[in-house]
């Protein structure tokens, strides 16, 4: 997978390029508006990740020529401007997303994967297996080595939640919104609460812990070595 | 955009237009009564004449030839106004008249005889213009006592002295129009001037006010005449609020810079620290772990400022919907359930209302208050959300605690940004002091408002107000 990041802060871009890289993706860097035009004409990319504030040419301006030369390489905007009606027109122009600088890197993991995910999932697949945990979303039920555990309704929709992307961080705004419906970044910890009372009902008890705590960044399920 | 004229001008016009139509009434008005006065008094000069011709008739012994002799001798002369006479038979043939007369208003010009009774009651006046203007009339003066046949007269008297004088009147009342409107405007362009001077004045003494004394005012007592002193009070008064605004506009700037300050200092403390000898990963993850933690309080701050200036600046529509908001106000319980249970207090929502409001911002408008609600109550106690709907005016949604209570002080200045109570728990790591402002503008994007209600010791309640429309 070949990833195009079109960034003219070159701290902004190393660090994208390291993580996406360290996450499995190929990345070619380009500094200004028409480099990144020239590149994404020239060569297939499996995604954009574009600047909108990029010397020589806008961000704006690529995504137009591109689509208008027929490239349909899916396209996410970064961009320290948030104001509606730039998200409006970002999303008129092609875009596939948009990402608000600071914005968290696991928040990007989730939007590449989504984007560059090939039908890879299939829609039948409905159990969640991480290690001796057995998550069934369609008859509510979760087991921990062959041991049904009671969660609340909630719990069971974090773990779901959690199960469902093993091995990726989720940060706790994510959470809140994906789980809870809430869609703002409130500054108390509900979400490392209920985190805590999660993981007494199944990690408590069992080996490996499966729940992981990031600091700073949030939480990931996955079974670790040793 | 054409500039308006000014006012100077405005007003002289208005004086001139003033000035031409009050002369122009009166005038018009004087003239009026001068022709009627004319007329009235051509009338009795004729009617004393024709009474006079009577007089005479009898005196002639009612003998028309003896009467049109006299006439000859007694009208002839020039006189003070000249008049003509001529005495007929019945058969319209003249018997005698002044001198002249035939060449100069023939028999045919005069309108027809009046009767005697006809005549007094009330008399035919004809205008005629030959080599001046005349006034005639006809009536019977009695029967001839040699023939026994009705006498009748013709009579002309010359009015065109009155023409003149109307003419000279016009003309005179033209010039006095002229001059006198003349007149007004030369006068109404120095009074206007005179009178808007305070208007200078006051507009001079505005520029003196800068940004650095905005303080002093342009208000005193007596200082300007009573129109201007509205003007002048609602200056200071705007004077006021801006500087008020620039104090809390400095206020705010330093607040961010210390908000911003606390968490840069750990970010760079931390790295500075770390880096002054080799570690283990372990610790290195652990410094990391921890700058994140305060780039994530960084991020808040300046993502809760942005949502606030934007909020201020408002230019698209709010995506408003008529909600329920039961379980708007179950799913936020729910969230902060577990935060609820780990401090042991209980969490409770009664009441039912409707909104017409933004769900997301909603949302988080009720949501600041219950986690403020909830971080402010101590063990043991309660938070509760009541809804009411009041109908027309929309609902409102409180959020009740059981904490410790706000001293009145605070009250005025608990929605401002960064104001906290309790200045010591300030670096704690939750609550960027923003909650409530963000509460506060987001009523205010709603049209709504936010109400507080403590009692030291037993609890505060926060009441948001929803418009229905």
């Amino acid at each position: 997978m070949l990833i195009l990041v079109a960034e003219d802060e070159a701290k902004t871009a190393r660090f994208l390029c390291k993580g996406l890289a360290e996450n499995g993706y190929e990345t070619e860097w380009v500094r200004d508006g028409e480099e990144a035009l020239a590149a994404g004409l020239g060569r297939e990319h499996d995604l954009v990740v574009l600047d909108i504030m990029l010397p020589e040419r806008d961000g704006w301006s690529v995504l137009t020529e591109l689509r208008k030369a027929g490239k349909t390489t899916p396209v996410i905007f970064l961009t320290a401007r948030d104001e509606v009606e730039d998200r409006v027109r970002g999303l008129d122009l092609g875009a596939d997303d948009y990402l608000v600088k600071p914005f968290a890197f696991s928040e990007l993991m989730a939007r590449v994967r989504a984007l560059t995910r090939r039908g890879g999932t299939a829609p039948g697949e409905v159990m969640y297996r991480v290690a001796d945990l057995v998550v069934d979303p369609v008859r509510h039920r979760v087991e921990r080595s062959g041991e049904k555990l009671a969660l609340s309704p909630k719990e069971f929709d974090l773990l779901a939640f959690l199960a469902s992307h093993p091995g990726e961080v989720l940060g706790r705004a994510l959470i809140a919104e994906r789980v809870w419906d809430m869609r703002f970044d409130g500054d108390t910890n509900v979400i490392d609460v209920a985190i805590r009372r999660l993981r007494t009902k199944v990690d408590t008890g069992f080996a490996p812990r499966l729940i992981h705590t990031v600091r700073g960044v949030g939480y990931v399920m996955e079974q670790r070595k040793n | 955009m054409r500039t308006p004229r000014s006012i100077a001008f405005r007003l002289t016009a208005l004086y001139a237009l003033t000035t031409v139509v009050v002369l122009a009434v009166c005038g018009a008005v004087l003239y009026a009564f001068l022709i009627h006065g004319f007329e009235s008094e051509d009338g009795e000069f004729l009617a004393a004449k024709v009474q006079e011709l009577r007089t005479n008739f009898a005196d002639a012994g009612y003998n028309a030839e003896a009467l049109a002799s006299r006439i000859g001798a007694e009208t002839g002369d020039a006189r003070f106004r000249k008049y003509y006479v001529r005495v007929l038979d019945l058969n319209g043939a003249a018997v005698g008249e002044t001198p002249g007369m035939a060449k100069r208003l023939p028999a045919n010009l005069f309108p027809s005889v009046q009767s005697r009774t006809a005549f007094a009651e009330s008399p035919h006046w004809e205008e005629v213009k030959r080599g001046g203007t005349w006034l005639m009339a006809a009536t019977v003066l009695g029967r001839d006592a040699v023939t026994g046949k009705a006498v009748a007269v013709e009579l002309a008297a010359d009015v065109s002295r009155d023409e003149v004088v109307l003419a000279d009147y016009r003309n005179t009342l033209l010039i006095v129009l002229f001059f006198g409107t003349l007149l007004a405007a030369l006068l109404g362009a120095w009074a206007a001037r005179r009178g808007l001077s305070p208007l200078r004045a006051i507009a001079h003494a505005i520029e003196k006010v800068t940004a650095e004394e905005m303080s002093h005012g342009i208000d005193a007592p007596g200082r300007w005449p009573r129109e201007l002193a509205g003007l002048a009070r609602a200056f200071d008064a705007m004077l006021e609020r801006l500087n008020r605004a620039f104090q809390g506009l400095r206020r705010f700037s330093a607040d961010v810079a210390h908000e911003l300050r606390t968490p840069l200092n750990n970010l760079r403390g931390e790295g500075e620290v770390a880096l002054a000898q080799p570690r283990t990963d372990e610790e290195y993850r652990r410094v990391i772990e921890s700058m994140l933690e305060e780039q994530a309080r960084l991020g808040r701050i300046v993502e809760s400022l942005l949502f606030l200036a934007r909020a201020e600046q408002r230019r698209e529509p709010l995506a408003r919907k008529n909600i329920d908001l039961r379980p708007v106000v179950e799913a936020l319980i729910e969230y902060y359930r577990p935060l609820a249970d780990e401090k042991g207090l209980t969490l409770e929502c009664r009441g039912a209302a409707r909104a017409y409001a933004d769900p997301d911002l909603l949302q988080r408008a009720i949501g600041n208050l219950l986690s403020n609600a909830i971080r402010y109550t101590p063990a043991g106690g309660s938070v509760s959300v009541k809804l009411v709907d009041t109908g027309e005016q929309g609902s409102e949604i409180s959020v009740a605690d059981t904490g410790c209570g706000i001293a009145e002080e605070h009250l005025p200045r608990l929605f401002d940004r960064f104001y906290r109570v309790d200045v010591a728990r300030a670096d704690g790591p939750q609550g960027s002091g923003l909650g409530l402002s963000l509460a506060q503008s987001i009523m205010e994007l709603h049209g709504g408002q936010v109400h507080v209600a403590s009692t030291i010791g037993s609890g505060t309640t926060f009441t948001l107000v929803v418009p229905a429309r």
